[in-house]
């Protein structure tokens, strides 16, 4: 090629270098990105790095073209938002509600569903909120708190199942501590045959699942309504920056608008249950 | 020495108790009269806290205001077990009864040659007990039942794990036992029981996990339930007689142990009563307080909550309450309402005796009441710093809250005064008939409260709370010192004579003497004596380790002897016992707490004073000796 050709060339490289550099001094190539990221927090992060949002991070990372720091705590992942996030200690949270008011989200990336977790063979046949179903069940293990601790209040179970679900935290007080219903308690309830039925996030129940040798089944949990308020058991994902850091905000936004799929896929191939939020906003208008 | 663990409930026991049944009445009668007896001896200490009033009181004044500076230990005993010490041993007819916190040994200890342990019983239990308790493995002491013609006399006493055990006195040996507490829902035995006629009484415990407190009366013969009253839910469970509060009907009636909850929140109200009993063989009622609602979050049970928080005055035979009084209505605070209940006879300010019950609350309010009718005679602070109450009103008997010390979701209550862990707590209190004082151990301990709602994922909340406590205002807040006042209170007139701070919390419970003095142990390791009248300091005596238990006295071969057990631990030694850093453990009481530590450490056992140190061995060593 001739020189005026080798030039534009140089200068078009030079351009787009340009271009790539300038977007990575906004959010500088050299800079990681800081994803909070719990200790003790499965399925979603430990401090080896084996929760399924701790490979997500890595995987968002890589598409961002910035290295990743994980900035690890002992600090339960509750405590994120308040401590770590908006001290500027981390700047991605990796899930939370699309509706979180204390932080900026993102678009959802996925979009998931509690599920009723039951024993495959002689598991009761609970599949939606009707109450004559749920006289017949015995305990049943899900976390207070939860949209589930609304239904089971609703169905009439909650006085007779209080004690069973405080045994589940080991009977400790909620004053100056926090306690996590842990979900891969709830899930070995049902498959020792302790609990007929756990009401558990999807997200993280499945691996649970996935791994008992006892073969259980998930069911998806139906919206409900307690004392005349709507339940929702479905809910959408997103991440979350700090508010105002609307830079990383539309630099994720832009990663899930071409890589959503295959972020779902990922999770998907991990044993995730998850669908499109998209699908399901589009099924609504209609 | 005879050593029992074993379970035995005989069948044959069941065939017996047909026959006793039978012959309930009189024998009842005689059972009670003797325990009376018992009591009014100087060389008895028969059962805790003295007597059914639990006056903590000895008519005793060898040891007085000018002896008592030669008062020295005699002779001590250590029970082998670390963790607090609550309570105190019982002495009966020469021999002393010390029990234990968990594993909950109890040992028969000889007065003529206290180096000899008649018998011992050492109770194997389930250790998955020691992961529920709340507050240390504590055990507030021991009950005795004088026996009859068909039943030896019986030690009785309850175990961490939840069972209720009777020992025969002589040999030590399991006469029956029954689980009466289920550790498998987070609930343990610590107190002390009452007997009183034939009757052992228990309450129960767990109110933060939702137990319906419940009350119960077992059979002293064969531990059979007599009857059952929960604290929640319809009136027929509750055993309200019909006359309920029919002398106080402004305190409620009928129906309030559903109406004062929303829907079913009642079946899981809380509500127990793991305290202090007291019993009037004159209207042959029993009388104790009822504990918190639950849950601890205030805005998941609106209502009164009623009966919990209440002072109950029920019949011993049928269980039945002919009153009740709500102290704290819709408590915020976690005011448990176990503590103390003293009985008195005095004069009102109209000049007309009264039967009288005084009881120190953890909300920092001192109730007196007519023990007959439920009638409130005198509401006064513990301390001029209380401030979540404005007052009580003793025409309603309502309090009146200030609003800045309420509790709010999402806002940070600060210097709430009491704390949680209250003005007053599991100690006892003395009563001095001859200058009509109550002398109480104080908490000045004030808090910091603030519950708040997490939002985690997919619609989950965390709601949980931040609690702070440290030392009230008279104390020093910064030095984490001057958390313990002790007084001397009149409940007729409201005042208090005289006022002493403390290092630390006054926790245990004081002794008050014919000898003019107040006996009391500190957590940091102090057995003191002080003059009735003014407190001065007189004496004290260093402790190997810190108190939470009560001093008692008892008479033997003409000396006159203060006992106490020392043994620090139960909830104000949380951080010391467990090894515990961060302040907020223990629900605040590591941070309230802190300076313990730089103070006393562990230890465990029982030691007797007297005066020159007199004891069975100083006029003539060769006593009990091997090779004399």
């Amino acid at each position: 090629m001739n020189q005026t050709h080798r030039q534009v060339r140089a200068l078009l490289s030079l351009a787009a270098g340009f271009a790539l550099s300038l977007q990575s001094t906004v959010a500088s190539a050299a800079e990681p990105l800081r994803v909070c990221a719990a200790n003790n927090e499965m399925p979603y992060s430990n401090a080896a790095g084996e929760g399924f949002e701790n490979r997500l991070a890595k995987r968002v990372a890589e598409l961002l073209d910035r290295p990743i720091e994980f900035v690890h705590s002992d600090r339960p992942a509750i405590y994120h938002v308040h401590e770590y996030l908006n001290e500027g200690r981390c700047d991605v949270i990796m899930g939370l509600d699309s509706t979180d008011p204390r932080v900026l989200v993102t678009r959802p990336y996925y979009r998931a569903s509690y599920v009723f977790v039951v024993r495959k063979d002689g598991g009761p046949d609970i599949r939606d909120w009707d109450p004559a179903a749920w006289q017949g069940v015995g305990k049943v293990a899900f976390a207070q708190g939860s949209p589930a601790e609304s239904m089971i209040r609703e169905v009439g179970l909650f006085e007779r199942n209080l004690s069973y679900m405080y045994s589940l935290i080991g009977f400790k007080p909620k004053r100056n501590q926090y306690v996590r219903f842990e979900p891969s308690r709830l899930i070995s309830e049902v498959s020792s045959g302790k609990a007929d039925v756990a009401i558990v996030w999807g997200p993280e129940a499945a691996p649970y699942v996935a791994a008992s040798t006892v073969p259980l089944e998930m069911r998806p949990v139906p919206d409900g309504a307690w004392q005349g308020t709507p339940v929702a058991f479905q809910y959408d994902q997103s991440m979350a920056v700090r508010e105002g850091n609307t830079e990383l905000r539309d630099a994720l936004d832009q990663l899930i608008a071409t890589h959503g799929p295959a972020l779902r896929a990922a999770l998907a191939e991990q044993g995730i249950p998850v669908t499109d939020p998209e699908a399901a906003r589009v099924a609504a208008q209609q | 020495m005879k050593h029992t663990s074993g379970n035995t409930v005989p069948g044959r026991k069941k065939a017996l108790a047909v026959v006793l049944a039978s012959l309930a009445l009189p024998l009842a009668a005689h059972a009670n009269d003797k325990l009376i007896e018992l009591s009014k001896s100087d060389e008895n200490w028969a059962k805790p806290c003295k007597d059914y009033s639990c006056s903590q009181y000895t008519p005793m004044k060898d040891i007085n205001r000018t002896t008592v500076k030669d008062l020295r230990a005699a002779w001590s005993f250590s029970t082998g077990v670390l963790n607090g010490h609550e309570g105190a041993p019982l002495v009966i007819d020469g021999v002393m009864y010390i029990h234990g916190p968990f594993p909950n040994n109890t040992f028969a200890v000889d007065l003529d040659d206290p180096v000899n342990i008649l018998w011992e019983h050492k109770p194997k239990q389930d250790p998955a007990a020691r992961a529920v308790a709340c507050c240390d493995l504590v055990n507030r002491g021991l009950a005795y039942w004088p026996g009859d013609n068909q039943t030896p006399s019986l030690i009785i006493k309850t175990q961490l794990d939840g069972h209720l055990v009777a020992l025969n006195a002589k040999t030590g040996e399991e006469f029956w036992k029954l689980e009466v507490m289920d550790i498998a829902v987070g609930q343990t035995l610590t107190q002390a029981p009452l007997v009183a006629k034939d009757i052992v009484v228990i309450g129960s415990s767990g109110a933060e996990l939702g137990v319906r407190g419940v009350v119960t009366g077992f059979n002293v013969r064969t531990g059979e339930m007599t009857w059952r009253a929960y604290a929640t839910g319809p009136d027929e469970d509750m055993k309200l007689a019909a006359d309920f509060n029919s002398k106080v009907p402004h305190y409620g009636q009928k129906g309030l142990g559903l109406a004062t909850w929303e829907g079913d929140a009642w079946k899981i109200g809380g509500g127990t009563n793991w305290g202090w009993y007291a019993y009037d063989p004159g209207t042959d009622m029993f009388y104790y307080g009822s504990g918190n609602p639950a849950p601890w979050n205030e805005t998941m049970r609106p209502g009164d909550n009623k009966w919990t928080m209440t002072i109950w005055g029920r019949d011993i035979d049928t269980g039945e309450a002919h009153f009740g009084y709500q102290k704290t209505p819709h408590d915020e605070w976690d005011f448990a309402g176990v503590n103390v209940m003293v009985l008195s006879e005095q004069k009102d300010k109209e000049g007309k005796p009264r039967k009288l019950l005084t009881h120190p609350d953890r909300n920092g309010i001192v109730y007196t009441l007519d023990r007959e009718t439920g009638e409130l005679i005198s509401a006064d602070k513990l301390d001029d710093t209380v401030n979540v109450w404005r007052r009580v009103d003793l025409k309603t008997g309502i309090p009146v809250r200030d609003p800045e010390y309420s509790t709010f979701m999402g806002h940070r209550t600060k210097g709430a005064c009491p704390s949680a862990m209250g003005y007053h707590n599991q100690g006892v209190m003395a009563y001095d008939p001859t200058r009509e004082n109550f002398f109480i151990g104080i908490n000045h301990l004030c808090m910091d409260w603030e519950p708040f709602m997490l939002p985690y994922r997919a619609g989950q909340f965390f709601v949980g709370a931040n609690v702070w406590s440290y030392p009230g205002p008279k104390g020093d807040k910064e030095k984490g010192i001057g958390s313990g006042q002790v007084k001397a209170y009149n409940a007729i007139t409201g005042e208090y004579k005289w006022e002493k701070m403390e290092r630390f919390a006054v926790w245990g419970g004081t002794l008050a003497t014919g000898g003019d003095l107040v006996f009391y142990g500190t957590l940091d390791g102090f057995l003191k004596a002080r003059d009735s009248d003014t407190g001065n300091l007189l004496w004290k005596f260093k402790l190997p380790s810190g108190a939470i238990g009560y001093p008692m006295s008892y008479r033997h071969k003409g000396i006159q002897y203060i006992g106490m057990n020392y043994g620090v631990g139960g909830w104000p030694a949380v951080g010391l016992v467990f090894d515990l850093n961060d302040p907020s453990a223990g629900l605040g009481a590591v941070g309230a707490f802190k300076e313990l530590a730089r103070h006393t450490q562990m230890g465990g056992g029982f030691i007797a004073f007297s005066l020159n140190g007199k004891s069975v061995y100083t006029e003539d060593p060769s006593v009990g000796e091997y090779a004399k």
